[in-house]
């Protein structure tokens, strides 16, 4: 519980940081009355105008009002269409949430899989391959691999559709695509706790105790292991939603990562600023879970942490 | 003094005796090309001739030797805009890489040695910054200094620092417990001194490690807000956006957005294997 309210703490001023550069960024964009007024205005006009964006008060207010608004859910209009932000990302909010979901369990199981194996067979030839396979995901830009999906699977051969998400074929490129985009850094990291875990105490006893080698490995060993993979939690999930906003635009994929795309395209600031800050709220509430679930799973975490320090 | 600088020669030639040939070759070539382009690239990377528009490259039929690699949409040479991709690369990641890495080692050292409170706002910020990717801040960045080159050097620093100041600090901690730090500082030495003299040399070879593996994440970066429009705009050729150029084109022209691909993936795994040698040959000395 008290590790709990320590992670939420920090999750609210990682949230605190966050809307204070989002903040800074949006007003160092120059003048917005340049953009909004006529060149040949007045001065009454140009401080009428400042007066209702409430731009004439002193920066801290302004971010006050700003965190005011977003805390209401107000996040202001697009303006490419002029219709709420808020409104426009809830339309998108759902696709993306779908194809992150299941990114996630295919990198699990990819992970799962090529780090079990690779930490099992270690320095053969799986552990090789595994290896490679995942130098190459990490050094080919994962956009470029969804072209050539696209393209030979998709315009070629017709096997998948190429843009949107109305079957539940549509799924299958785009997730499992994001899905090794988020686990080739995953695997690496499991198959070396992996061996590491294999070679400590309670394993060597668990196999002296003469337990078969595979309930060694999946009840012992890959527990513990796995659960240090969550740890990584924060990083996993800027992983997917970096990775979702390419995925989505390679894709043409109904969901936030398009919209952003089509957001920049646009010069659409206030989308654009929105979009940022559900994103930043996505990763720090998701990682606060995961955070949250580990320690409860993993006794190490909630106490460990306190005896260190 | 100099038979010391000699030394060190020496042990970083007997270093290169075993670095991994192709990557190190790979590596190298990337540099002198970034260097170089303007000298060496055939073509004007960002001439237009409409009437060579989607030459293939000169091993297909209709290929011819003037553009090796091919041309685009406009006629613009594909080789060159490879080569002159690289260089965007290399500038954007060098950047990128010297800043985030400066300003994470910096916070490191200070969070690990001064420790309390410092640590704890250094390591919060560090927190909240694995919590905004980088492309994030690219979106925010196009919106008030507008994407370019300087805006993606910016985020991706902004990814870089937080790994260096995680991992200095902890080299840090454990140097400070080190004798001959506790025998400076009662000999009254200021934590200034201390730190040039005593940590920042023994941090070193850990700051070289990780730069070597982080130049392959900073230009895979690049490439990725590249594509997105969030990098420099055309014509000024880089990789991610040839691939993004190529994509509408692909089964008709496939040679513009394959070659970029290619320049990317062998650069960024030349890298990761360079940082991965590194890593195993300065460790297993320093222990």
């Amino acid at each position: 519980m008290k590790y709990a309210v320590k992670k939420l703490v920090q999750s609210a001023v990682i949230l605190f940081f966050v809307s204070i550069v989002i903040f800074l960024a949006v007003r160092a964009s120059g003048d917005p009355l340049q953009s909004l007024l006529d060149p040949r205005a007045s001065d009454a006009q140009r401080a009428a105008l400042s007066a209702k964006l409430g731009l004439d008060k002193p920066l801290i207010v302004q971010y006050g009002i700003f965190v005011f608004d977003a805390l209401r859910g107000d996040l202001g209009n697009s303006h490419s269409s002029g219709r709420p932000v808020l409104e426009i990302i809830g339309e998108k909010l759902p696709g993306t949430v779908v194809l992150s979901i299941m990114a996630l369990l295919i990198a699990i199981l990819f992970t799962l899989l090529l780090g079990t194996l690779a930490a099992v067979k270690k320095n053969r030839a799986a552990d090789r391959i595994v290896a490679v396979l995942s130098a190459l995901g990490q050094s080919f830009p994962v956009f470029f691999v969804g072209i050539i999906a696209v393209q030979l699977l998709g315009v070629k051969l017709r096997i998948f559709p190429i843009s949107g998400a109305d079957t539940p074929l549509h799924y299958v490129l785009p997730g499992v695509l994001l899905g090794l985009c988020v686990s080739s850094s995953m695997a690496l990291v499991l198959r070396n706790n992996l061996l590491a875990e294999l070679e400590s105490d309670h394993v060597k006893f668990a196999r002296l105790r003469g337990l078969n080698e595979r309930s060694v490995l999946f009840r012992h060993a890959l527990r513990n292991s796995f659960s240090t993979v969550l740890s990584l939690s924060a990083f996993i999930f800027a992983n997917l939603i970096t990775g979702s906003i390419v995925i989505e635009s390679v894709f043409a994929w109904p969901g936030i990562g398009e919209l952003s795309y089509q957001a920049i395209m646009k010069r659409d600031f206030p989308l654009v600023q929105g979009i940022v800050l559900i994103f930043a709220i996505l990763i720090v509430s998701l990682s606060l879970l995961t955070d949250i679930l580990h320690a409860a799973l993993d006794p190490r975490i909630r106490l460990g942490k306190e005896e260190m320090q | 003094m100099t038979n010391a600088v000699a030394l060190k020669v020496k042990s970083v030639l007997d270093a290169l005796r075993h670095v991994p040939k192709i990557p190190f070759a790979v590596v190298i070539l990337f540099v002198l090309n970034g260097i170089f382009a303007p000298l060496i690239t055939p073509c004007d990377p960002e001439q237009t001739a409409l009437s060579d528009k989607f030459l293939p490259p000169f091993f297909m039929p209709g290929g011819s030797v003037a553009h090796l690699l091919g041309t685009d949409r406009l006629g613009m040479d594909v080789l060159s805009r490879v080569m002159y991709g690289g260089r965007i690369s290399l500038f954007i990641a060098f950047l990128a890489i010297v800043a985030g890495g400066l300003l994470g080692s910096l916070l490191g050292v200070l969070a690990g040695y001064y420790g309390r409170k410092t640590d704890k706002v250094i390591m919060s910020l560090s927190d909240a910054s694995l919590a905004f990717p980088s492309i994030l801040l690219a979106l925010l960045l196009s919106i008030s200094i507008g994407s370019g080159a300087a805006a993606a050097i910016i985020s991706i620093s902004f990814l870089m620092w937080s790994k260096y100041t995680r991992t200095i600090k902890t080299e840090v901690v454990t140097l400070k417990r080190k004798n001959f730090v506790t025998a400076s500082k009662l000999m009254g030495a200021s934590d200034f001194f201390v730190i040039k003299r005593h940590i920042l040399p023994n941090v070193g070879n850990v700051i070289i490690v990780m730069v070597s593996i982080e130049v392959g994440m900073a230009i895979l970066s690049e490439s990725a807000l590249s594509f997105l429009g969030l990098s420099v705009s055309p014509p000024t050729p880089s990789w991610g956006q040839m691939i993004s150029d190529g994509n509408k084109y692909f089964l008709k022209a496939w040679w513009i957005s394959v070659f970029p691909a290619i320049a990317t993936a062998v650069t960024v795994l030349a890298f990761i294997l360079l940082g991965e040698w590194m890593k195993k040959s300065l460790g297993a000395r320093d222990e």
